[in-house]
């Protein structure tokens, strides 16, 4: 008898810890670190156009070039963010975002060469509010008890 | 092995109650962050469009992008909910593990 007690003993506990839950992945430092990197060049990219975009009306040959190597270095960064999102099991919301980043903004504004002036300040601060979601979503997979 | 089902009621209301007090105001604080900004964003743009610094086609598009930023809003609070669910769940769990593991030990 004293033996089925203390078996119980050992298996509830195992048997209850199974039913633990587990509905969103794992915290990524790495990928939490890749979002503040990204964002950090997208408002560097947008800091320094406006500034040229006010100082002249045309953008030079030579200032496209600079720019246009600018977008697709974050476009590649923005996809790769994206790529690892999508490889994380239970992470179906945070690549959702990482995609509509790079898709529905980054990839439609293409780099805002010719885009009014007067947006550029709110197509900036889009960012930083889409890059502030995207970072919550994995910063908040840190508080999982 | 005996469990008082009163101990075990309150607990487990207490337990759930913590747990979600936990996590509900980091919700509740961003929610409130995003409509602020919300509201910022449609003034600038209403000044801009009726300062005829923009066009009505250009609104339309800017009006498209934040709808594309309330949805990734949405879902960045989508995951923090399931994040405050997952952890008053398991809280529940442990709480229950805890008490029969207790029972369990009284009894033998």
């Amino acid at each position: 008898m004293r033996t089925n007690k203390l078996t119980l003993l050992l298996v509830f506990p195992l048997i209850l810890s199974g039913c633990l839950q587990k509905w969103v992945a794992d915290y990524n430092a790495d990928v939490a670190n890749e979002i503040v990197e990204a964002a950090k060049k997208v408002d560097a990219y947008y800091a320094e156009l406006i500034e040229v975009r006010d100082s002249t009306a045309t953008l030079s040959d030579q200032q496209v070039t600079s720019f246009t190597a600018k977008y697709k270095a974050i476009d590649n960064l923005l996809y790769g963010l994206y790529l690892k999102n999508q490889s994380r099991p239970l992470n179906d919301q945070s690549t959702a975002i990482s995609k509509s980043i790079l898709e529905n903004l980054w990839r439609k504004y293409k780099g805002d060469l010719t885009t009014n002036k007067a947006l550029l300040p709110v197509n900036r601060q889009r960012f930083t509010r889409n890059f502030e979601a995207l970072l919550k979503s994995e910063t908040v997979k840190e508080d999982q008890r | 092995m005996d469990l008082n089902i009163d101990e075990l009621k309150t607990g487990l209301a207490s337990t759930l109650k913590d747990s979600l007090n936990a996590d509900l105001p980091a919700i509740k604080e961003y929610g409130e962050k995003i409509i602020e900004e919300e509201k910022e964003t449609l003034e600038t743009l209403g000044q801009l469009l009726l300062s005829g610094q923009i066009t009505a086609d250009e609104m339309k598009s800017q009006l498209e992008d934040e709808k594309v930023t309330i949805e990734n809003q949405v879902r960045a609070i989508q995951v923090m909910s399931t994040v405050a669910l997952q952890n008053a769940t398991n809280a529940v769990i442990k709480f229950l593990q805890d008490a029969v593991v207790k029972a369990v030990q009284a009894a033998i």
